[in-house]
């Protein structure tokens, strides 16, 4: 081994290129490839131990996010893709920086691989900061990643001028609230937190807002000038976006480079994505693959959300039918659907026509809708393979005015609810059971309610994560079914 | 629009281009001299795009760039395409790529204004003076509190500078924020930018109302969220209760029946009170005289489900995405995108704004001598400032590109 920089475990995750040109040659193809293929094996078994738990209970009970991170390790382990001695980190940054380059083609793909790659930096960085009593190591890492200017200790000084202790409305005097017993700053959930130690500050880091952009999207960190100050505790959950973010950017980079095409004329390493995008789809529950199918087209969409779509698009072709109109979300949430559904891009493009054109004119349509469809379908623009949106994206949905997407059933307050499966002809004893499971913020399970009541029939172990799960599962149930009354008819 | 008026538009839109669109000044805007060295070809990578009418159909061309003005008029006075005649409807503005942009080429966006884009009939649920595309002096008012939110988040929050705010000509605003580092930014800024901009507002069925306010006191609250409280609160009683009379609107009265049930304000009788009244200021001294810890948090959830800045996040997020630029007209309503004072958005009316027939004719009256070009290869002689209803626009354009220019005194 020519390099004897030493190889912290953690650091050599996050730096990835320093050994590539000097190891590729060392790693035998084969193995590389095998490697890959066991890291995409783990990181698939991994998202769908995630995806069956409900985001909801995986932030509320920190014992249950231990347990569902050991379980992770130990199936990453078994994939030999956790930890190991020194080679092994070698082998880790390879086989890692070999599947950027693999899934660097779309963006579609990059999002998918940054999903997987989520879980495997989260859980490793949490077991790498557990015992954390300074925030050295982790500022460390910051500076390494960003640059040593980019984040620093708040002084006595910003925190004493920069920083309003409380934010007061002219009409409410209230004296029995001290000024400066509150701080409002970067603490997390939205929220403020009492700070009265003087030494508080020391607790507080600054940095251009550009480095902690899920905090600052979500309203979580005080902003001022450009600039984020954000409590200790945040900060960790910032690494991780700043580490994903720095790997969006380097995969989307290598789209346009020079040395990426060249690497896509070698046809070895051709064959080398293409089985390491085989092992992916082909674990994938059907849900990623294309197929077209005839039996749902614009005659037929009706009929058939009333029988196995999920509620969220059930409604989605209420409110079209009746509106004969769909804004934007509630367009793509649809659309998206039937795309992954398997209905042809000329039945979808001829049932949103066949609604709309109760509104407008063709000719309206033609020019403000269809390119949208077709973008949906991977036909215009940059031609991606776009997916139907999944629940945890749904359920994230905040609808609007005249706006009918996201889950119904996290959306709605239990009244609308109750109404409108009441409008669907369920019986009182089940909406009783599905209302009690939302109230429970249990939205996944009562979905799963909702697909029983629908096809009449038990099917253990169904986890809905996506519309399509849903409506594919529906499909086929029926079919079996239709098969066994078939088979069950004497014969003549 | 009958024949003869579609036929005077075409005319006029044609003198417009040639005697009183800034061209110039929209080169010198978007060329960003203090960044870019001229080398670099900064304004000639940029994406234009244009809607085009040609023998009663709209066409689009995208991927369209120049090299400079001069280029930019000939296009825009191009009134023959392929033999036919044919009227510039209006244009687009694009991003920066990193090459000279053509159509089928694979092209990376690198750089593109950040625009937030508000739209009237985003408020078509609070207000019952118009709905839809329409707009008065009075729905203004509501972009106006929308400025007064956004502004400090702008400035102050994110230290931003340039920032041109433009009437879109009929229903809308756009604020294209400039300053170099925004202009460079991935989509992932751009989403958390609109994120920290925004608040989502559910719709009359929702669980939740505003999402962003799970605290039960004001104070804990983030301090962004409670100085839009603040600004909006100082126009709630004018616009909501007397101007709109927004609480008698059914969806309205089902949102602040789920606000206060959620904060357990909410008993039967105020129920129903609410449910008959159909006066707002009623039901708002009703539900001010509600005893309870948490009515301020109920209170600043109403107020700012009616006022909150309504942004159309899709137009922001994306670098790529195409935005008529300042200065167009507006097909329907045949006034100028003009841009106004974000620091003094209450002194601009919509409707005072100059419209394309009424500054052709102030052009009528000019002498002809003053409208001819040296020679083929200049563009026409500028006379926006001539128009008395379109100089103090243009005046507003050229501030804000003198500003961006000035070499920092530090």
């Amino acid at each position: 081994m020519q390099n004897q920089k030493e190889i912290l475990q953690y650091e050599a995750m996050l730096y990835i290129e320093p050994y590539m040109d000097q190891q590729t040659e060392e790693i035998n193809k084969r193995d590389l490839l095998n490697m890959c293929i066991d890291r995409i094996k783990a990181y698939q078994k991994v998202n769908q131990l995630f995806s069956q738990l409900e985001e909801n209970d995986q932030q509320k009970d920190p014992l249950k996010q231990k347990e569902l991170h050991s379980k992770a390790i130990k199936l990453y382990n078994e994939y030999s893709c956790y930890e190991g001695k020194d080679k092994f980190w070698i082998d880790d940054n390879a086989a890692h920086f070999f599947l950027e380059l693999a899934y660097s083609e779309s963006d579609e793909k990059i999002n998918e691989f940054i999903k997987y790659q989520r879980h495997l930096f989260q859980i490793r960085c949490e077991a790498q900061l557990e015992n954390e009593q300074t925030n050295e190591r982790l500022l460390k890492i910051y500076k390494k990643l960003l640059g040593d200017n980019e984040i620093t200790k708040i002084s006595k000084q910003e925190w004493d001028e920069d920083i309003p202790k409380q934010l007061r409305l002219p009409n409410q005097v209230d004296q029995s609230n001290k000024l400066g017993n509150y701080v409002i700053l970067g603490t997390g959930k939205s929220q403020l937190r009492n700070f009265n130690n003087v030494n508080t500050y020391l607790k507080f880091f600054k940095t251009p807002f550009y480095n902690v952009l899920h905090s600052v999207s979500s309203i979580h960190t005080f902003l001022k000038n450009g600039f984020a100050y954000i409590y200790e505790d945040e900060l960790k959950n910032c690494l991780l976006d700043v580490f994903l973010g720095k790997m969006r950017k380097r995969m989307q980079a290598n789209q346009y480079k020079f040395q990426y095409e060249e690497l896509m004329k070698n046809d070895e390493i051709v064959k080398m994505f293409k089985k390491i995008q085989q092992t992916d789809s082909g674990m994938l529950s059907q849900k990623l693959q294309n197929f077209e199918q005839d039996s749902l087209n614009a005659l037929t969409v009706r009929q058939q959300s009333k029988d196995h779509f999920p509620l969220c698009m059930e409604y989605l072709i209420d409110r079209l039918e009746v509106n004969h109109h769909l804004k934007h979300s509630g367009r793509q949430q649809i659309q998206l659907f039937f795309k992954s559904a398997g209905m042809k891009v000329n039945e979808a493009i001829k049932y949103m026509k066949m609604q709309f054109q109760q509104k407008i004119s063709e000719q309206d349509f033609n020019k403000n809708y269809l390119y949208n469809i077709r973008h949906n379908y991977g036909l215009e623009g940059k031609r991606e393979n776009y997916q139907c949106y999944s629940c945890s994206y749904n359920m994230k949905q905040n609808p609007g005015n005249d706006e009918y997407h996201g889950c119904p059933i996290k959306n709605f307050n239990s009244d609308v609810l109750e109404k409108y499966l009441k409008s669907k002809s369920y019986e009182e004893t089940d909406i009783k059971k599905i209302i009690e499971l939302k109230k429970g913020n249990h939205f996944q399970l009562a979905c799963t309610e909702i697909w029983h009541l629908k096809n009449k029939g038990n099917q253990t172990g169904l986890i809905i994560d996506n519309p399509i799960v849903f409506y594919r599962e529906s499909l086929n149930h029926h079919k079996k079914v239709q098969l066994k009354i078939e088979t069950e008819e004497p014969a003549h | 629009m009958n024949d003869q008026d579609q036929i005077d538009f075409y005319r006029n839109l044609h003198l417009y281009y040639k005697h009183l669109f800034p061209i110039q000044m929209i080169v010198d805007w978007l060329s960003y001299a203090k960044d870019n060295q001229p080398e670099l070809k900064y304004f000639s990578r940029r994406e234009f795009s244009f809607e085009r009418s040609i023998d009663g159909e709209t066409f689009y061309q995208r991927y369209q760039q120049f090299q400079n003005a001069h280029g930019l008029q000939k296009f825009l006075l191009d009134n023959k395409q392929n033999d036919q005649a044919s009227t510039l409807i209006k244009y687009d503005i694009g991003a920066v790529f990193d090459k000279l942009p053509k159509k089928g080429e694979k092209l990376k966006a690198m750089e593109k204004e950040i625009v937030i884009d508000i739209d009237m009939d985003a408020y078509d649920e609070v207000r019952t003076c118009c709905q839809g595309a329409k707009i008065c002096e009075k729905c203004w008012k509501f972009l106006q509190v929308a400025c007064d939110i956004l502004r400090p988040a702008l400035f102050q929050d994110f230290g931003l500078e340039h920032i041109l705010a433009v009437y879109s000509g009929r229903r809308g605003i756009h604020l294209w924020v400039c300053d170099s580092h925004i202009r460079k930014s991935t989509n992932e800024v751009r989403s958390a930018i609109i994120g920290y901009l925004n608040i989502n507002i559910g719709n009359a069925d929702a669980e939740e109302i505003i999402r962003e306010v799970k605290q039960e006191k004001i104070e804990k609250l983030h301090p962004s969220i409670q100085r839009a409280y603040f600004i909006a609160q100082q126009f709630f009683k004018q616009i909501i209760l007397i101007d709109q009379n927004s609480l008698k609107i059914e969806n309205v009265k089902k949102k602040i029946l789920t606000i206060l049930k959620q904060t357990k304000i909410l008993n039967p009788k105020l129920e129903k009170s609410i449910q008959e009244i159909n006066d707002s200021s009623q039901i708002w001294d009703l539900i001010c005289s509600q005893d309870s810890e948490r009515l301020e948090i109920a209170k600043l959830q109403i107020i700012l489900m009616c006022l909150y800045p309504r942004l159309d996040a899709h137009v922001s997020t994306t670098i790529n995405h195409l935005l008529k630029g300042p200065f167009s007209i507006h097909p329907k309503t045949q006034r100028v995108c003009v841009p106004f004072n974000l620091k003094n958005s209450s002194q601009f009316n919509p409707l005072d704004t100059p419209t394309l027939p009424n500054i052709i004719k102030q052009l009528a009256q000019l002498p002809e001598e003053l409208k001819q070009r040296e020679n083929e290869n200049k563009i026409f002689p500028f006379l926006g400032k001539e128009i008395p209803s379109l100089s103090p626009y243009i005046q507003l354009f050229e501030d804000f590109i003198s500003k961006y220019n000035k070499p920092k005194i530090n």
